[in-house]
């Protein structure tokens, strides 16, 4: 039996503000819960210091309110009659209201019919006048439950209590419910474009026709590669006759070295996020970073990387890596629950830790612990041979506590209609751990454990396998998040809340994708190959009208903002340094953690770019050293060529791949000329000027 | 496609931000939105005469935004002696007949240039809904995102050419909760990007905010047009959002730069930073100060998430009010003092207020029901309290208010039209406030 389990995951959830726990000082804290550890910790917190009534609306409600409406209405609103298709019986039935409408509004007891039909004189007053009549506390105190239920705590209680809230579908049943099979004989890439094309029909859209070769080569390069192609790679590409050129290039891509190294950094983001530098060395030096490269390197299916990182077993060296999933997050239980809920299951959690979701039904708080049971006996361990997370055989049995207070247990239940079946000791028995739970004990040397035990029974290997087999919200999370890196927008959006508030805009083309990505033993080149193959992907970003469509109709390439990575890279390149041999250039590296703090997000719901950014270009000295002419870089060839027009049309076509338009080269051609005096500030400042421009900054 | 969006807005009350969607019909809408502004002031600054008129009438806005809602109980209005009272008491002020709580004794001592309003009344009761309300002043429209208070006072009172930033959001904690995910989404919404706000505060300064050491005015110009002119074609031809969100991105980055050192905490004097005293806030407030006498027309002051009290609330409070008393004191008292008072409206507040009873914690819950807010400078009556609650506090009795009627009250008292027309292509009519919801007069000088 552990009892800091209970405490840590008990407390954290009161303490809805971390920062506010720490400002109040950890010995309160403490003294305050600690005295009170048991499995039921909240039900048997201190009571509040104020009267019952006042509480919450739950015990006005039942001592209240409940016996007046029984005494004066449930005659004809409850029982053998419900007038006027009200029922005053239950919350539930009262928040429904009557044909009329809704008869409480919470926090308006002004607005409620509930009140405005007792006050005295009010239109069809009630009760009727032959029956007897509430007295005027009786009518106070109605309003003042009906004030009360404005609050958070009151509404979700209520909510809670709704039998609208136990029937919401499940995310199961809302994935299963839409299926599409492409006919017999359509390629992958043209069923993705067919029902892409369906849906522009229906809303009467006309989508752009596909990109030229040199906007394909520069976007497919950023997407797969992580940088933009070389001037040789770009013109090899757009010289050759080759039909197939286009699908040849992205398995040259999808095979070559880049591709693991940048879907590497996707993953690591999207699993990890940004956790500054500290973070991105011990990533490194525990293997993480190399797993995640050498897992897409050779292919692995994505269910068994999930399946590694979630079980933190290492079956091989190339696996060990995986284990800094769970020990990144510290024997932080919460942070490991809700780093897997995205995931394996496309959702954020995070809102049902002390209540069902607000909004989406379906996630209910008994996933949150649910999840959170799945890690609750894990710990970090520093073994000889490197990190290891163990896992004991007993102990982890929460108690989760909801806003009415309700302390139920936490069972291995997840939010895809999987329950695990456990043992579970009766309240206040003593669990004994003994070695026969394991296949391999624990072995401790004063309280520090060397080994990562395993148990007979694994809540780990559980919840493993609950989330890599059978489990079809899986490959819909990872499409979702690979459309959304490709097409620049998840179909659902934001990417990880796929739940019922956020319907997908291609429910079909989700499911089949999804289901086609399972079918292929989760194999992400083919998932990633399918969609980059389609029309949908290459279609031009131009748009020609007036007013975009919709970004969610795929009608139009969307813009995509470059990852710091990927601009780190198309910075080397374009500037014409050797980026394929930056490692260990200490100018480079401090570069590239800027762009990090310049440039953090990854999947934003919304582009903006910000001051910081341009501060950055505008006065970092770590940017301004790549316009310095040296060597073979860029500005230094421009500075050899003998016209201010060839200079600016190689700076065009190395910088943003295409050869100016003839305005631009006037323009840049003048400015070129009028600073003649000093050729050197003239060209650095135009390479600044490409390098800061929207088309550079920018896949499209 | 409308009902689709009309869907969404359900969702939009989830605590995660999903301010989402769609910049790309707020394109022209950039071009637009000067519609309602006060037209350019770049000429009037080539005559030094109109320079100097203008900025004698600028006008100014501090909002001293207290995130996580502190409690109306233990500030401005106390309920002594009642079940929902807590441990203060109350004290009276130089105003007869008006008391506070007894952990604001400074501003006890100024209340005749205070006005207080005690009946404010919302709904959201979650952060993320409450401080996106009370900051916008109306209920959130997907996908439309409708300006934060900063943004369209950064646009009525500010000029775009102006060296001092529009919207200078000074927050030492980067953190906070829901408050992190507000700072992170679309502050600036349909006015765009130009006038999202300036973010600096604590030891984290504004990166990258000195000039390159060999880097001449001329050249940093140069470079800048040769920037505009060269993300012309593919702006126009991609009708790209994100080339206007970096244009703008890049067009302020020139009059930070000629500001640096009013955002530099080590350079305020030793007797101000004695008055305001220690803490990040009062530190903070203190640049507010500093950066409106300088000419700065909205600044907004925050500390991370500090006052959500849901645990041991009256400890909290003894430790935050009097912080909150000593700088709003000093501030009031700073502002009449440079002459700055009549022309800057001072606004603290929270996103809502905390509930008349204790949580098994010692705490106050979230309570949008029935809340306090102060006031005082431009356009406001002093010593004046507006509103009341019944005595223990669970709704207003008299006069309640919502997000609207405080929004026309601020327009209205830095005398700007609180019903002018959005006039944006290809969106719905929207106003500054919507309903025609009526300014609270009673506070109106």
């Amino acid at each position: 039996m552990r009892p800091a389990y209970v405490i840590s995951a008990t407390c954290t959830s009161l303490f809805r503000n971390a920062t506010l726990a720490q400002r109040v000082g950890a010995s309160l804290f403490a003294t305050v819960f600690f005295g009170v550890a048991s499995n039921a910790v909240a039900a048997s917190l201190p009571p509040s210091t104020t009267q019952p009534s006042a509480n919450s609306a739950q015990p006005m409600w039942v001592n209240h309110i409940e016996p007046i409406l029984s005494k004066s209405c449930f005659k004809c609103h409850g029982g053998e009659k419900q007038k006027g298709g009200l029922d005053l019986r239950k919350l539930d039935s009262i928040f429904a209201g009557g044909t009329d409408g809704s008869v409480v509004i919470p926090g308006r007891p002004g607005e409620s019919m509930l009140y405005q039909r007792l006050q005295p004189g009010a239109t069809d007053h009630m009760p009727p006048a032959k029956e007897p009549q509430l007295g005027a506390e009786d009518i106070s105190l109605v309003q003042q439950w009906i004030a009360t239920l404005a609050t958070s705590t009151d509404r979700v209680a209520s909510a809670a209590a709704s039998t609208f809230d136990q029937s919401a579908p499940s995310l199961m049943e809302m994935a299963s419910r839409v299926k599409w099979e492409p006919p017999a004989g359509m390629a992958a890439s043209d069923a993705v474009d067919s029902l892409i094309q369906s849906h522009w029909k229906e809303q009467n859209v006309s989508g752009n026709g596909i990109c030229d070769d040199r906007t394909f080569v520069r976007r497919i390069y950023l997407d797969l590669a992580g940088r933009i192609p070389t001037l040789e790679e770009a013109e090899s590409f757009v010289s050759s006759t080759q039909p197939q050129k286009r699908s040849e290039l992205v398995d040259r891509l999808l095979a070559g070295a880049e591709y693991p190294v940048h879907m590497a950094e996707v993953l690591d983001v999207v699993l990890m996020e940004r956790k500054g530098k500290g973070a991105e060395f011990s990533r490194k030096s525990n293997g993480w970073i190399k797993y995640l490269r050498t897992s897409i390197a050779d292919g692995r299916s994505w269910n068994d990387m999930v399946g590694d990182m979630i079980l933190a077993r290492p079956k091989s060296a190339e696996q060990r890596g995986a284990v800094n999933f769970l020990y990144e997050r510290r024997n932080n239980f919460q942070a490991m629950a809700e780093a897997v809920a995205p995931m394996a299951f496309g959702v954020s959690v995070a809102c049902a830790q002390c209540h069902n979701h607000p909004m989406a039904h379906e996630i209910k708080q008994q996933h949150y612990w649910g999840l959170v049971s799945a890690f609750n006996r894990t710990a970090n361990v520093d073994a000889d041979d490197g990190i290891a997370v163990t896992e004991s055989a007993t102990g982890g049995f929460v108690y989760f506590t909801n806003l009415k207070k309700e302390s139920q247990p936490a069972i291995l239940a997840f939010p895809n209609d999987k329950t695990i079946a456990e043992d579970r000791p009766t309240d206040g028995a003593k669990e004994k751990d003994s070695p026969t739970k394991y296949v391999v004990p624990p072995s401790m040397d004063n309280g520090q454990a060397l080994v990562a035990a395993v148990p007979k029974f694994s809540r780990r290997q559980a919840i493993a396998d609950a989330v890599t087999h059978d489990n079809p919200l899986l490959a819909r999370a990872f499409v979702n998040r690979m459309w959304s890196m490709l097409l620049g927008r998840g179909f659902v959006n934001p990417v990880d809340q796929m739940d019922s508030k956020h319907p997908p805009s291609h429910p079909e083309l989700l499911a089949w994708l999804s289901n086609d990505f399972e079918k292929s033993g989760y194999d992400i080149r083919h998932l990633i190959r399918t969609i980059v193959l389609s029309k949908t992907y290459q279609l031009d970003s131009q748009w020609k009208g007036s007013t975009p469509p919709l970004p969610e109709l795929f009608a139009q390439g969307l813009e995509k903002p470059l990852s710091a990575e990927v601009l780190y890279r198309s910075l080397l390149v374009a500037t014409g340094r050797d980026f394929k041999n930056e490692k260990g250039n200490p100018d480079t590296e401090s570069l590239r953690q800027a762009l990090i703090v310049a440039f953090p997000g990854l999947f934003d719901v919304e582009y903006n770019a910000t001051l910081q950014q341009s501060m950055f270009f505008t006065n970092s000295p770590l940017f301004e050293a790549m316009l310095k002419p040296s060597g073979e870089n860029l500005n230094a060839r421009l500075l050899k060529l003998p016209t201010n027009q060839e200079k600016v049309k190689m700076a065009f076509i190395e910088i943003l791949g295409r050869e100016p338009d003839n305005s631009e080269l006037a323009g840049a051609v003048a400015y070129l000329d009028a600073r003649n005096d000093r050729a050197e500030a003239g060209v650095r400042q135009m390479t600044w000027a490409l390098l800061t421009s929207a088309e550079f900054l920018l896949n499209h | 496609m409308k009902e689709k969006h009309r869907s969404n807005r359900t969702a939009g009350e989830c605590p995660t931000p999903e301010h989402t969607l769609h910049r790309r019909m707020f394109l022209k809408g950039l071009a637009g939105a000067g519609a309602i502004s006060v037209g350019s002031f770049a000429g009037l600054f080539s005559t030094p005469a109109f320079a100097e008129q203008a900025k004698k009438e600028q006008k100014h806005c501090i909002l001293l935004w207290l995130t996580g809602a502190p409690s109306q109980f233990e500030t401005w209005d106390p309920k002594p002696g009642t079940l929902s009272g807590g441990p203060f008491k109350a004290m009276g002020t130089n105003v007869p007949g008006v008391q506070i709580s007894s952990l604001m004794p400074k501003c006890a001592s100024i209340m005749d240039k205070l006005a207080v309003v005690r009946s404010m009344s919302t709904k959201p009761s979650e952060h993320a809904q409450g401080i996106n309300l009370l900051n916008r002043g109306a209920e959130p429209r997907n996908p439309f995102v409708r300006p934060v208070l900063g943004s369209v006072l950064a646009q009525q009172l500010g000029h775009l050419d102006s060296a001092i930033p529009n919207f200078i959001l000074l927050d030492p904690c980067p953190e906070g909760n829901e408050f992190k995910g507000f700072k992170a989404g679309n502050l600036a919404g349909w006015l765009g990007a130009e006038y999202g706000p300036v973010r600096a505060g604590g030891s984290y300064g504004i990166p990258d905010i000195q000039r390159l050491a060999d880097m001449t005015t001329t050249d940093q110009n140069d470079r800048e047009a040769l920037r505009q002119f060269m993300v012309k074609k593919y702006e126009n031809d991609h009708k790209s959002a994100a080339a206007s969100s970096q244009n703008a991105a890049f067009e302020r980055v020139k009059g930070l730069m000629s500001c640096a050192s009013l955002f530099d905490i080590n350079k305020l004097s030793e007797a101000d930073r004695a008055k305001y005293g220690p803490g990040t806030f009062g530190i903070h407030s203190l640049l507010a100060r500093n950066l409106v006498e300088n000419g700065a027309p909205f600044v907004m002051v925050a500390n991370g998430m500090p006052w959500d009290c849901h645990i041991l609330n009256h400890e909290t409070h003894q430790m935050l009010v009097p912080e909150l008393d000593r700088v709003i004191f000093h501030l009031i008292n700073d502002l009449e003092e440079r002459g700055l008072l009549e022309k800057t409206l001072v606004v603290a507040m929270g996103e809502f207020g905390r509930s008349p009873w204790m949580n098994a914690s010692h705490g106050r819950e979230h309570y949008p029901n029935a809340w306090s807010l102060a006031m005082s400078g431009c356009g406001i009556k002093r010593g004046v309290v507006v509103g009341k609650t019944d005595p223990e506090g669970y709704g207003p009795i008299e006069k309640p208010f919502n997000e609207k009627n405080l929004f026309a009250t601020i327009f209205t008292a830095l005398g700007i039209d609180p019903y002018a027309e959005y006039d944006l292509p290809n969106m719905p009519t929207f106003h500054r406030v919507e309903d025609n919801a009526p300014a609270i007069k009673e506070i109106l000088a």
